[in-house]
């Protein structure tokens, strides 16, 4: 059974109709008009115990949106939620005891509070023993280095600092299903490494996790299954393999020749291939049906035929994927 | 057990903030000097008035004290107790209340005690000592002392209240100003320290029944001083628990209109 | 017009702007000085009857509390969170970076926004001219005064008010600091209960601070408990308050700022 069940999810907001400045006030006072915006329309969602599951989308698609009303702070306009069996809204409190959730746009911690202040009155809230509590500590800071500015002020902390306590404050009851709404944003490349492991870690221990990121690297890292909306509706479900091994099918190799690469000729010489020219005059990317040739074909003619200086593989990125599922140029 | 993990929750969040000022009193002082400071222009223009007339519809100088005191303890209650009702509005339009809808304890609670107003402490000793001076003065006996006791705790319980539910109407016109709670507490101070002999029927019908601010301390301080019957006393508990039902009652709502803030 | 000046003008007008179009601030604003204008009105409207207190009958308490409502909807009106917020926040930060004064632009600023309750005190004084008929200005010269004297209200209500939100580099929030002032001005304005009723030791405390001049002020000159020469006197003391205010502003800002790194965290 699923931990988490969505059904034609969808919620509308109704915004004020009106034009900017003072007439606009004045208008939108007399008449008062407003404007429908779906910003999740009909979503279907299934999430197993012990996923892991990457939500991601354009800016404006719809994610947090839907983070809100898997985590029941809005009601949908239709459709329904189940975590766990419960409708996350209207059964609020007893569900707020299995999730955890951070929105890295925001924190959690009492702005005036030192970070430990803060982390108490929740192991309070949820009812966390001390035994628990000191173990979960303890191995935060194992993986987080919390120790480090816990008699902090929250106000004071940086935003790395910030962000480690907020997920301390998201795990302290040990939630079995994580909600983590763009966790590493604004992050530097050291945070954002430990916080991946930390997150790896956690998968790893059975929590069941939905992430949205802008950042690809925290989902390839983390997550094996990736949801990928846009205007409000689901455009890619599907394990990320599987996103690779189907919309990946072309790979590409980097010759560097000897001279300058004179592309037009040499994509008559290899009809098959596909010819760009690269970022020096030297340069020329050649793309090719991974399905037709294999690597060691492709590489064995060109070497053989041109006898490049040097050559490169480019990996093929899942973020040229999605960079796509975006543009609409892929489809279900 | 809901009620009791409730009110611990509330409880430890206030007490770690009264902690958190004690390690950094600037606020404390400046924020406690303004509550005081405001009592005492009270008191100042209690004086100042009464040096002038002999009273206003009866009522006398000690008398006028009692009102004002115990209208402070009212406001400096509410203000040590629940001052992050205020923050409701700006919650909202920030999405502060997100992260209080995901955990186990009633959000009103948590908004509650999101903050301590710290003027409180000026206001709650000013208040006691306009209380106790006009009580004194105006020859209320010891007999009543239950009775005041009662009607303290009943004064912060309707204030809070009050402009706790005023505040969550921020819930839907969104405003970082809790305006509504603002104009209340201000017509409240100006109007509620003058006996209700002085207004027109209309204003009294709306301060006892439609906003019951009467019964913070005009009713009580009447019925000590013999203005009023003993009768109107079973009114302020009932106050109380009216205006305790109706601000959970709007917060409610409010956060079943809750939209969050971006998407 | 020379550039500053004209930077001065479109602060002025964003402010005036953004506070005129949050409707339901002109609403909140009608309400509050009405209702409290209405509540003062009750009481003295009780204590007087047909007789007078200390020169003041029931005609003349009228202008005065009118008079009062006024210079109330323009001071407790204005803008003031708006920098105080700045400051809270370490927005100051960025502010310092722009390429104007910063004490000029938020004066413009909190300027702008006192204008923006010209509607309200309009609004607000034509139902109590309606309501109960005050008497009009002793002559027309104190007239003319009067209104002099509401006109530097506007630099005053800034010097206060932006002196008092300078605190906010040393707190955490400003609604205390809010609050002292506005209770300060209340009581030594004559706003709660007109000077002229209190011993001659608290008039001669009042006379010593600003706060007067926001409703005894216009008041005296407009009933004509001061001659022409005394109304100029008046003038003058507040005109020179304007002055000492801004440059103690000045002064208290450039001590302030080297908080700055403290609230950015």
């Amino acid at each position: 059974m699923p931990i988490l069940e969505a059904r034609s999810l969808t919620k509308t907001f109704r915004r004020p109709d009106k034009a900017s400045g003072f007439k606009g006030a004045v208008k939108h006072l007399m008449q008062r008009k407003f404007k429908n915006y779906t910003a999740v329309d009909g979503i279907d969602l299934s999430i197993d115990a012990g996923e892991s599951v990457a939500y991601v989308g354009p800016n404006g698609a719809g994610k947090s949106t839907t983070v809100k009303l898997l985590t029941g702070i809005l009601r949908p306009s239709e459709g329904t939620v189940r975590v766990m069996g419960r409708d996350p809204h209207t059964e609020r409190i007893a569900n707020a005891h299995d999730i955890g959730v951070l929105f890295g746009q925001r924190t959690q911690l009492w702005w005036d509070l030192p970070v430990e202040e803060s982390l108490k009155l929740l192991k309070h809230m949820y009812g966390v023993s001390d035994a628990d509590y000191q173990r979960r500590i303890a191995k935060f800071d194992e993986l987080l280095d919390l120790n480090e500015f816990m008699p902090a002020l929250a106000r004071t902390l940086s935003l790395g600092q910030r962000m480690r306590a907020d997920l301390a404050c998201a795990l302290i009851h040990d939630p079995k299903m994580v909600y983590l709404d763009e966790p590493t944003i604004g992050l530097d490349i050291s945070v954002k490494d430990r916080l991946r492991a930390f997150l790896r870690e956690l998968v790893n221990d059975g929590t069941t996790l939905l992430l949205t990121s802008h950042d690809l690297a925290d989902i390839e890292e983390v997550c094996e299954r990736i949801v990928v909306i846009d205007k409000g509706a689901i455009a890619y479900d599907g394990s990320i393999e599987r996103l690779k091994a189907h919309y990946i099918t072309t790979k590409a190799v980097n010759l560097y020749l000897e001279g300058t690469a004179d592309v037009p000729a040499l994509a008559e010489k290899f009809p098959d291939y596909e010819w760009t020219a690269g970022e020096a005059p030297s340069e020329v990317t050649v793309t090719y049906e991974s399905g037709r040739f294999t690597t060691a074909e492709v590489l064995g003619s060109l070497t053989a035929q041109l006898s490049p200086r040097d050559l490169s593989l480019s990996e093929p990125s899942i973020e040229d994927v999605i960079r796509r599922l975006y543009a609409g140029e892929l489809t279900k | 057990m809901p009620i009791r993990h409730a009110s611990g929750v509330y409880w430890r969040a206030l007490a770690a903030h009264v902690r958190s000022v004690i390690e950094y009193p600037a606020d404390l002082w400046i924020m406690a000097t303004a509550g005081a400071v405001w009592n005492v222009l009270q008191f100042a223009f209690l004086a100042v008035l009464f040096a002038n007339v002999p009273h206003i519809e009866g009522w006398g100088f000690h008398e006028m004290l009692m009102l004002s005191g115990l209208l402070s303890i009212a406001g400096g209650a509410n203000a040590l107790c629940f001052d992050g009702a205020w923050n409701t509005g700006s919650m909202v339009i920030k999405g502060d209340i997100d992260y209080r809808i995901t955990r186990p304890a009633p959000v009103i609670l948590q908004v509650g005690s999101s903050h301590i107003g710290l003027q409180s402490f000026g206001e709650l000793a000013l208040g006691f000592a306009m209380l106790v001076y006009g009580w004194i003065g105006a020859g209320v006996g010891m007999a009543w002392i239950p009775v005041g006791a009662l009607a303290i705790v009943c004064a912060a319980l309707i204030q809070t209240a009050l402009v706790t539910a005023f505040c969550a109407v921020n819930f839907w016109i969104k405003s970082p100003m809790s305006i509504f709670a603002f104009l209340l507490i201000q017509l409240q101070g100006g109007a509620m320290k003058l006996p209700l002999g002085v207004f027109p029927a209309a204003v009294r019908v709306v301060a006892l029944f439609i906003v019951p601010v009467a019964f913070i301390n005009v009713v009580p301080v009447a019925v000590f001083t013999g203005h009023m019957t003993a009768w109107w006393l079973v009114g302020v508990p009932l106050a109380a628990v009216a205006a305790v039902a109706l601000a959970a009652g709007v917060y409610r709502l409010g956060l079943r209109a809750y939209d969050s803030a971006g998407h | 017009m020379t550039h500053a000046l004209a930077v001065d003008r479109a602060l002025v007008v964003i402010a005036f702007k953004r506070r005129l179009a949050y409707k339901s601030g002109w609403i909140f604003g009608l309400a509050l000085g009405g209702g409290s204008m209405l509540i003062s009105l009750t009481m003295w409207q009780n204590l007087l009857g047909d007789g007078s207190l200390n020169g003041y009958d029931w005609a003349s308490m009228r202008a005065y509390t009118i008079i009062g409502f006024i210079a109330a909807t323009m001071v407790f009106g204005a803008a003031d969170y708006q920098i105080a917020d700045r400051i809270l926040d370490g927005h100051i930060a960025v502010d310092m970076t722009k390429p104007v004064d910063f004490q000029r632009a938020r004066a413009a600023e909190y300027i702008g926004s006192m204008i923006s309750t010209a509607p309200t005190a309009a609004l607000g004084v034509l139902g109590a001219w309606l309501l109960f008929d005050p008497p009009g200005p002793v002559t027309p010269t104190a007239g003319l005064l009067t209104a002099l004297s509401f006109v530097l209200l506007f630099p005053l209500a800034f010097g206060i008010t932006y002196l008092s939100v300078l605190v906010c580099f040393w707190t955490k929030r400003y609604l205390g600091i809010m609050w002292l002032r506005e209770a300060l001005l209340s009581f030594f304005s004559g706003l709660m209960i007109p000077l002229a009723f209190m011993p001659g030791w608290l008039q001669a405390a009042a006379w010593a601070l600003p706060f007067p001049h926001f409703t005894t002020t216009p008041s005296a000159i407009y009933l004509g408990r001061v001659d022409t020469a005394g109304a100029l006197g008046l003038i003058a003391a507040e005109a020179a308050w304007v002055v000492g205010l801004w440059y103690a502003g000045r002064l208290v800002f450039r001590f302030a700022v080297r908080k700055v790194t403290v609230h950015g965290g």
